[in-house]
C-alpha cells in the first residue's frame, strides 16, 4: 500500500475561496476534496494518510515557514508520495505546489508530482526540477489530470526511474538521458529516411525548436518602377577596421554604411568579419555579397524607382534569435522612416 | 522581420531550406554560400550579368503578392 501526503489549497480543501485565501497551514488526517478521487483511481494500491492544507495567499505571506511546516509534517508522516495539486493554471496555488515538491523531493527524498497547465507560472519556475503532469487550464480537467498523476505517482512511489516525459506523461524537464538503443544509429536515420519518403509515420529523436512565428506576406506599396529598394545583408560586411565593432559571431550590433563608400572601393576598403564562411570571395569583390552594381544599373534602366543610400549589415552566424529579431526590426523601422518600399537581403 | 514591419524582402541565399524554418517569406535560391550573389567560376562580365539577372528575380519575388512563404523557381 502505497502511503500519500497530499497538498491543496483553501479552495480545494472546502474552505472557501478568495475571501478564504489567508486560511493558515493545516494538516488534516486522509483524503480531503480531489485526495478522493485520487485514492479512488489508485484502486486500492494506495492511501492518503495526511492532507495538508494552506491558504494561497497565507502560502506566500511567509513561504519559508509554511515550507517548514510542511517538512515537518511529511517526516511525521514519512509518506511513499508527495502530491500536490493539481493546480491547473493557478498562479499562487501553483507555486505553491512547486515549492512543495521540492521540499519533498529535494530535502526528503521522497517522489513528488503535481499537476499544472503547461502555460502556468509555475511550470517555468519548477519545470526543471519537479515532476509535473500536464492538464488543462482549469478543474474542469481534473478526471484526466487525476489520472495521469496517479499513473505517474504510482511509479515513482514505487522507486521506479522516470521514463521519456512523453512517456511517463509529463512536462518536459530540459535534460537528456542516455539510452540503449536497439539499433546503431545510422541504421536509425537510415530508416527515419525511408519512413519519410514512404509517407509513413516516424519520430524523430531530436525535439526541433519551435517553428518561426508565420508572418502574412508584406505587399508592395508602390509600382517596382517607383519603388525605393535597400539592400541587407547578414555577411558581416564592414569597412575594414570595422568601426562599429560588430560581432564575428553571436552578433548583437548592425550597422549601415553609404553605399558611396562601397561603389568607391577599389577591393582594400571593406572586408567580410563574418566568422561563419570563407569571405575569400566577398573580400575580393563585395558585389558578390551586396549586389550593387547590378541594382545601380536596374536603378539606371528605370526597373525600380531608386536605391537607397545606405546597405545594412549584420553577423548571422551563432545569433540568437531573440537578437535577429531585435535586429530585423530595428533596421526594418529605420527603413520605413527613411521611405524605402522593400528591401533585398542576401544570406550567406 | 522585415516583412513583419510591411516591407516586402526577397532573399538570396544558397541556403533555402534554412531560410525557410527561419521563417523568410519571399525566398530565392542563389549562388553559393560564401558568394549568394556571386559566381567566381565565370568571367567577370558574365558574372555581372549573371548577377543583375538573380537581382532582377528578386526584384520580381518583391513585387509578386504571395500568400504565403515561398521559395521562388529559378525561373
Amino acid at each position: 500500500m502505497i502511503r500519500i501526503a497530499h497538498y491543496i489549497n483553501q479552495f480545494f480543501a472546502g474552505i472557501g475561496g478568495e475571501d478564504k485565501a489567508g486560511a493558515p497551514f493545516e494538516v488534516r488526517e486522509g483524503a480531503v476534496g480531489p485526495g478522493r478521487a485520487l485514492e479512488m483511481n489508485l484502486d486500492g494500491a494506495g492511501e492518503i494518510v495526511q492532507t495538508l492544507v494552506c491558504g494561497d495567499n497565507a502560502f506566500h505571506e511567509d513561504p519559508e515557514a509554511n515550507i517548514e511546516a510542511v517538512v515537518a509534517a511529511l517526516k511525521d508522516s514519512k509518506p511513499d508520495l508527495v502530491v500536490a495539486g493539481p493546480a491547473f493554471n493557478a498562479g499562487r496555488y501553483g507555486l505553491a505546489c512547486g515549492a512543495v515538491c521540492v521540499a519533498a523531493a529535494e530535502r526528503l527524498g521522497i517522489p513528488a508530482v503535481t499537476g499544472l497547465f503547461p502555460e502556468a507560472p509555475a511550470v517555468d519556475v519548477y519545470r526543471s526540477r519537479i515532476v509535473i503532469v500536464p492538464t488543462g487550464d482549469s478543474a474542469g480537467s481534473m478526471a484526466d489530470a487525476i489520472v495521469g498523476i496517479a499513473r505517474l505517482g504510482v511509479r515513482l512511489a514505487k522507486g521506479e526511474s522516470l521514463l521519456p516525459a512523453d512517456e511517463d506523461g509529463r512536462v518536459p524537464m530540459g535534460y537528456r538521458a542516455n539510452w540503449a538503443a536497439a539499433e546503431p544509429v545510422a541504421k536509425r536515420a537510415a530508416d527515419m529516411l525511408m519512413a519519410k519518403l514512404r509517407g509513413e509515420p516516424f519520430i524523430s529523436e531530436v525535439a526541433l525548436p519551435p517553428q518561426a512565428e508565420a508572418i502574412p506576406p508584406a505587399v508592395l506599396a508602390v509600382d517596382l518602377s517607383q519603388a525605393t529598394i535597400a539592400l541587407v545583408t547578414e555577411g558581416g560586411l564592414v569597412p575594414v577596421d570595422n568601426p562599429d565593432r560588430i560581432e564575428s559571431s553571436s552578433a548583437t550590433k548592425w550597422a549601415r554604411y553609404p553605399l558611396s563608400m562601397l561603389a568607391a572601393d577599389d577591393g582594400a576598403g571593406f572586408k567580410s568579419i563574418h566568422a561563419g564562411y570563407d569571405s575569400q570571395w566577398v573580400d575580393a569583390d563585395p558585389d558578390r555579397l551586396v549586389p550593387l552594381d547590378a541594382a545601380r544599373e536596374l536603378e539606371a534602366e528605370g526597373v525600380i524607382g531608386r536605391l537607397h543610400d545606405y546597405f545594412y549589415v549584420t553577423t548571422g552566424t551563432g545569433t540568437t534569435v531573440t537578437n535577429g529579431e531585435r535586429i530585423g526590426d530595428e533596421i526594418a523601422r529605420e527603413l520605413i522612416s527613411e521611405g524605402v518600399h522593400a528591401v533585398i537581403v542576401t544570406s550567406t | 522581420m522585415i516583412e513583419k514591419n510591411g516591407l516586402p524582402a526577397a532573399l538570396l541565399t544558397a541556403m533555402t531550406s534554412m531560410a525557410k524554418v527561419a521563417g523568410a517569406n519571399r525566398i530565392l535560391a542563389s549562388g553559393l554560400i560564401p558568394h549568394p550573389v556571386g559566381d567566381p567560376t565565370r568571367s567577370p562580365e558574365e558574372e555581372s550579368v549573371w548577377r543583375k539577372g538573380q537581382v532582377r528575380k528578386a526584384l520580381n519575388a518583391i513585387a509578386t503578392p504571395i500568400e504565403e512563404s515561398q521559395i521562388f523557381a529559378d525561373w
